[in-house]
């Protein structure tokens, strides 16, 4: 992000145009540019949908050229795969020998595992677990079809044959070229050639083959899990293993739209935007103000100072906010209340109440606001370290330039100061501001969602944010465990936050101009 | 079972059975002819509550599947590992217990290559922790009555069978009483061995500032707390206590799992309960203005606590944290005491009440020994020593019968608690505690007021969703 | 002159008033936490702010031997567990961010632009929706429950999305420096190894220090893959002493010795490593 700053070497005059002009405009043009973006999306769909058809008939057309041109060897690869390779010589074993591995464990795969669930998925299953008397006469559970695992593992089956047909028209590929090779007298790779090609002209697969299959596995794949189950009853009247689970539709949707749910999910939402709101921006300016002051040259002790805030950031957090959950803890007893009521009740002799002020459980503003101050407790360390770290490099001699000009010391921080800081964060803040919308830690560890109240027959809580309240439909207790629900909540968080993303994607020099400066 | 709750003189006659149970001072006990007490004597125990010694060593061949029993043989079982979901309070009791049955002289060390794994874990919370893989859960655990129904459904327990057949399902039926076994049963099977009867609350109050008559009222406890500047305690922002205003204007639980239907809370009563709630929750504080009438202190022993070290005045207590010999000097124990309806007349004050169960999981590797542990854990003896070190109520018919027991204190206060106000713990689905403890949230917050109930809205909250 | 002097000597009395101000909130609860810590009152429902007198008793049932219920919370396993699972998880993250990055930042290939775009898009979808599907994926493969390299690599095998800040200090890395390798005839891989690793040095520390710091902060995954007290991580072991009705009235003075004994060595760690964090955040903006 934003490295454009160290190579381009900008004039103090070149932020001379006021802040909140510039901050207007590329909101506007932000707004343009995602409508332009989403008019293309949609426009090329359709050209989208050509192409692909297109590269699949061009597959096929590749499958069949090589079959028809390939000589007896080549042929033989369409079935057993890797033939090609291996039978021309021990400089393609190694070679030869991965695709019949692969040819050999799809098989194994499919046919012990894969196709037994593939021929469930468009059912889920048809039986619940049971219990019946077993071969000794005893009464035992025997196993039903567990909906969740066909899920899971029909997706997967799916991921495993797109693979294994890719690797079976790179067989092909791979039997016709060495056909070629040795009709052409080329030679053949050796495996030190391919180890060569892996190291140089392949690098990019060798380095990338297994962080994108961890991706795969961790990611995509659970992920398309979840947006399938967005579509079944998957519920606590309908939880594997015990009980099976089935395609319901939009169902789920409808649920979560329409009558009480969409109420909360609507309250949830503008709540979540507006503490990403807060929490993003009251660590940043706070955080900058903090590291400004301590950065003021006549300031003594800087690294004492730091380090006393910085400490605050290295507490790892679910230690530092489940203890400021008890900190600020409650009860309408002045004996029973937590130590934060105790200190304004007997050090300060504030009334404020009996037991001091229900700061997490009781009224939702009072609660609300306590989530953004304990969130700056925790987050503003942050900013001012980076901040301090910025303010370090920012060119002395535009402040020099900026003096002989007779720029006051508020002239200074808007000109310079404020646009290099803004310069440098600015993307960061962006992606602070969509990992706030998901900021599971804090709402979690402090409020538990809470204050709750009773919106027409849902639960409510004040300080929900879509992710929590994702999380206590789903994990919480899963005796009220409603996973569809969660899955569509899941996927509404993500259209809000891919819309947030966007402006980084959209903004970030470094998407674009990645090349000038190498 | 859900049929037998739905069925309002099934639950009276069983609410009476158990009161036959608890309150064993005041009926004679009809104790199963068929039960032949004889001694084993098999070793010793700690005793605490001044029990007869001989009492820890009552093992009938109902308790122990080895005894007079023909095809039982000594053969060691194979080294496996058990592991045990319990409240973190009553494991040292039961590692003892355990100890016992691994030892070599246990019939010849048949479990002697058992290794037995405890893990702190309350009951309430074993549902959850079941819930995202029972397989991955502890081979026997402890939960709650309230969460039998669910776990029945969700297949969670293992039928209780024994090397031969049925053997522990009979066993129960033997030597516990009916009541704590019967929501148990299924398919003729027993899914978990009944170990205490005495989960529910009673009064706590201090002798010195209450009689046992002024004891009686929440108004006068309220008032006198007023007076001596103390608070009286009770969770009512906990569901298993909050109902109680709803219960004790007799609205009625149709505690039936998932089909539950809570349209019973929308009545006269409903409002009548609702109203006295609100009341007594805004009752507001003692004349220095800082003490509250009434307090909510959830962690467990507060009550007892609180009126030891002044505090309190008096408190709600559960049976599981039920004041010790030397307290009750100070501490005195009664029902629930009546408060002001709305219509102005007298009410109960009503309760909860049910047990904890010990269920074998139904996806352990290990199910005939986990059966054994758990059969060994809630036995007669097993029962005999969790009375003597924690007052727990028994659901063993002789230990039922014990003098010590029917002497007890504190379970005679739940006795009568039961008696004059109890409801009996049925399948309650998750949603209905959520939706009782909002209703209360919103109370506190003031957006539940006499003028508007919103109890459509939490009879909502309340009902799982069907289908 | 002396206006100016006067006015600075005010302006800076003002900011040491501010900053002692804050740093005496800011340090406030950890503080108290510490105090707690070392204090004779176990429960959380006692009525004080500070203790009244002090002990070593809750740190001590940290270790084997210094409760009676060790056995059912033993905190070292925890921090051993949490150990081996950071260390491992660090290695595996660090080494695919390096690999990611290198790959998007220096090499030119058909699906590069494609692939930056994807990771963008998945690193914006909840993880906690993936949570349960991740369980039972693991579990096919025998990782899941109660397994220390299962939640290791739930920890580390998606790392490859986060390759933003590392690809960003890369591309500032000229490539005149590639090309003259290219010339002695390096190849990629020796390029990669020998030269923009070495030169990589602050974003480098940068991402270990994440990776390493991020599995002692996660509660939630932990308490989903682990069933057993022995295969806790400190966060889901030391949770249980603050939650619940009976445990907090009794070890809450331990949940605060266990939160210190944990957060010293790695606020040393951060302490010490800080520069380098602000390189990674600033995009290197603080370079060495």
């Amino acid at each position: 992000m934003g490295n454009s700053d160290r190579s381009a070497t900008p004039t103090w005059k070149q932020f001379n145009h006021p802040w909140y002009a510039k901050l207007g405009l590329g909101i506007a043009g932000y707004f343009k540019n995602v409508g332009i973006m989403i008019w293309h999306v949609i426009k090329s769909i359709p050209f989208k949908l050509w192409a692909l058809i297109l590269a699949i008939g061009h597959g096929f057309k590749g499958l069949w050229l090589r079959f028809k041109n390939g000589d007896w060897r080549t042929r033989l690869s369409y079935l057993i795969m890797g033939f090609g390779n291996f039978s021309r010589g021990p400089k393609q074993f190694i070679v030869g020998f991965l695709y019949l591995a692969v040819e050999a464990l799809f098989v194994v795969f499919m046919v012990f595992s894969g196709a037994g669930y593939l021929v469930k998925l468009g059912t889920l299953g048809t039986i619940d677990e049971y219990f019946d008397y077993d071969a000794n006469g005893e009464w035992v559970k025997f196993d039903g079809d567990n909906s969740l695992k066909i899920l899971i593992f029909s997706v997967l089956a799916i991921a495993i044959i797109i693979f294994f047909i890719i690797m079976y028209v790179q067989n092909t590929k791979s039997a016709f070229n060495v056909q070629q090779r040795v009709q052409n007298g080329q030679g053949i790779s050796s495996p030190k050639d391919q180890f060569n090609n892996a190291m140089n002209d392949n690098y990019h697969i060798t380095v990338l083959a297994l962080p994108v299959l961890g991706v795969l596995i961790i990611t995509v794949l659970p992920l398309i899990c979840n947006i399938l189950v967005a579509f079944t009853n998957f519920n606590y009247l309908h939880s594997p293993p015990s009980d099976r689970f089935w395609w319901t539709g939009f169902e789920a949707f409808k649920t979560t739209f329409q009558g009480s749910y969409g109420i909360l999910l609507w309250r949830t939402l503008g709540w979540t935007l507006v503490w990403a709101f807060f929490a993003t921006f009251t660590n940043f300016f706070f955080g900058m103000f903090l590291a400004m002051i301590i950065n003021k040259k006549s300031i003594k002790m800087k690294v004492f100072w730091r380090t006393c805030f910085v400490i605050v950031i290295a507490v790892p957090d679910f230690v530092s906010l489940m203890m400021m959950g008890q900190f600020f803890s409650y009860s309408n007893s002045n004996i029973y209340t937590g130590a934060f009521n105790h200190i304004i009740i007997e050090w300060f002799h504030i009334k404020t109440g009996v037991g001091g002020v229900n700061w997490l459980g009781g009224e939702a503003w009072v609660a609300r606001i306590m989530v953004i101050v304990i969130n700056l407790w925790r987050g503003m360390p942050f900013t001012m370290l980076s901040t301090m770290g910025i303010l370090m490099n920012i060119p002395e001699d535009l402040y020099e330039s900026s003096r002989i000009d007779g720029a006051g010391p508020v002239r200074r921080f808007i000109s310079i100061t404020f646009p290099y800081i803004m310069f440098v964060m600015g993307p960061q803040l962006i992606t602070t501001f969509t990992g706030n919308i998901n900021n599971f830690n804090v709402i979690f560890f402090l409020t538990g969602g809470g204050p709750f109240t009773n919106i027409g027959g849902v639960r409510y809580g004040a300080t929900n944010l879509l992710i929590t309240w994702l999380y206590s439909l789903t994990m919480q207790d899963t005796a009220l465990a409603r996973y569809n629900i969660g899955s569509v909540i899941g996927i509404f968080t993500f259209i809000i936050t891919a819309f947030f993303a966007l402006i980084v994607f959209n903004s970030s020099k470094s998407n674009t101009q990645e090349d000038t400066f190498q | 079972m859900h049929k037998q709750l739905k069925n309002h003189s099934m639950e009276e006659n069983m609410k009476k059975k158990l009161l036959s149970l608890l309150l064993a001072s005041v009926t004679a006990l009809s104790v199963a002819g068929g039960l032949a007490a004889c001694n084993n004597g098999s070793s010793n125990s700690g005793n605490a509550a001044g029990l007869d010694p001989s009492e820890f060593n009552k093992v009938t061949h109902w308790d122990d599947p080895m005894l007079d029993n023909a095809n039982a043989n000594n053969d060691k079982v194979e080294a496996c590992t058990i592991r045990v979901w319990a409240p973190v309070e009553v494991i040292p009791t039961y590692t003892a217990l355990m100890n016992e049955f691994t030892s070599d002289s246990y019939h010849d060390g048949k479990y002697s290559n058992v290794t037995i794994n405890f893990q702190a874990m309350e009951e309430g919370e074993v549902r959850e922790n079941l819930g995202t893989d029972a397989s991955a859960g502890a081979d026997v655990f402890f939960f709650p009555s309230d969460h039998m129904g669910d776990f029945i459904k969700s297949n969670y327990l293992a039928p209780l069978r024994g090397a031969t057949g049925s053997y522990y399902s009979a066993a129960i039926t033997q030597r516990d009483s009916e009541t704590t076994y019967a929501p148990a049963m299924k398919d003729g099977y027993c899914y978990a061995f009944p170990t205490t009867s005495d989960n529910g609350y009673y009064l706590v109050y201090n002798k010195n500032d209450l009689t046992e008559t002024e004891a009686g009222s929440l108004d006068t406890i309220i008032a006198k707390a007023k007076t001596a500047n103390k608070s009286f305690m009770y969770r009512y922002g906990t569901g298993f206590y909050a109902a109680t205003f709803f219960f004790g204007e007799g609205v009625e639980l149709d505690a039936n799992g998932a089909d539950s239907d809570f349209s019973s809370f929308m009545s006269e009563s409903g409002e009548r309960g609702a109203k006295a709630m609100i009341k007594y929750i805004n009752s507001g504080y003692c004349q220095d203005g800082e003490t509250p009438a009434i307090i909510d202190l959830g962690a467990n022993g507060a009550a007892v606590n609180g009126i030891i070290d002044g505090t309190l005045i008096a408190g709600v207590c559960g049976a599981w944290e039920a004041p010790t010999k030397e307290q009750q000097a100070t501490v005195g124990l009664a029902k629930l005491p009546t408060f002001t309806s709305v219509d102005g007349s007298q009410k109960q004050m009503g309760s909860f009440f049910g047990g904890k169960y010990c269920g074998v999981n139904s996806s352990s590797q290990n199910q005939q020994v986990a059966m054994a542990v758990a059969n060994f854990l809630t036995n007669t003896k097993a029962q005999t020593t969790r009375f003597a070190a924690h007052q727990a109520g028994p659901t063993n018919k002789v230990v039922s019968n014990l003098n010590e027991v029917k002497e007890n204190a504190p379970l005679a206060a739940l006795a009568a608690q039961v008696a004059a106000g109890g409801v009996l713990q049925g399948n309650i689905p998750g949603t209905w505690w959520s939706g009782l403890e909002t209703y209360v949230d919103d109370i506190e917050a003031g957006n539940i007021t006499e003028t508007n109930l919103g109890l459509a809205d939490m009879v909502a909250a309340m009902t799982p969703e069907k289908a | 002159m002396i206006g100016i002097r006067a006015k600075r000597i005010v302006s800076d009395t003002v900011i040491y008033i501010v900053l002692t101000v804050m740093v005496v909130i800011w340090l406030f609860p950890l503080v108290w936490m510490i105090l707690r810590a070392f204090g004779t009152e176990a429960g959380n429902t006692s009525s004080i702010v500070f203790p009244n007198s002090y002990t070593l008793e809750h740190f001590k049932a940290l270790f084997p031997g210094g409760a009676a219920d060790y056995e059912q919370f033993p905190y070292l396993t925890w921090v051993g567990n949490t150990l081996i699972i950071a260390i491992g998880s660090c290695v595996i993250s660090t080494l695919f961010v390096l690999m990611v990055s290198y790959a998007l930042s220096r090499l030119r290939f058909k699906m590069r632009k494609k692939l930056m775009n994807i990771a963008l898009i998945l690193g914006l979808f909840p993880g906690f929706l993936s949570m349960i599907t991740l369980y039972y994926t693991f579990n096919f493969l025998g990782l899941t429950p109660n397994s220390r390299v299962g939640l290791m690599l739930a920890y580390s095998l998606g790392a490859g999305t986060g390759y933003y800040i590392v690809k960003g200090f890369f591309d500032t890395v000229p490539v005149a420096i590639d090309e003259a390798a290219r010339i002695d005839g390096a190849s990629k891989n020796r390029i990669f190894w020998r030269i923009i690793i070495p030169l990589s040095k602050p974003i480098i520390v940068y991402t270990i220090l994440t990776n390493f710091i991020a599995p002692w902060c996660d509660y939630i995954l932990a308490s989903v893959f682990m069933s057993k007290a022995e295969y806790y991580t400190v966060a889901v072991g030391i949770r249980q002493w603050i939650t619940g009705l009976s445990l907090p009235g009794t070890h809450f003075a331990r949940f605060c010795a266990g939160g210190v004994l944990i957060s010293v060595p790695i606020v040393i760690l951060f302490l010490v490593m800080q520069k380098f964090y602000v390189a990674g955040i600033t995009g290197g903006a603080a370079k060495g």
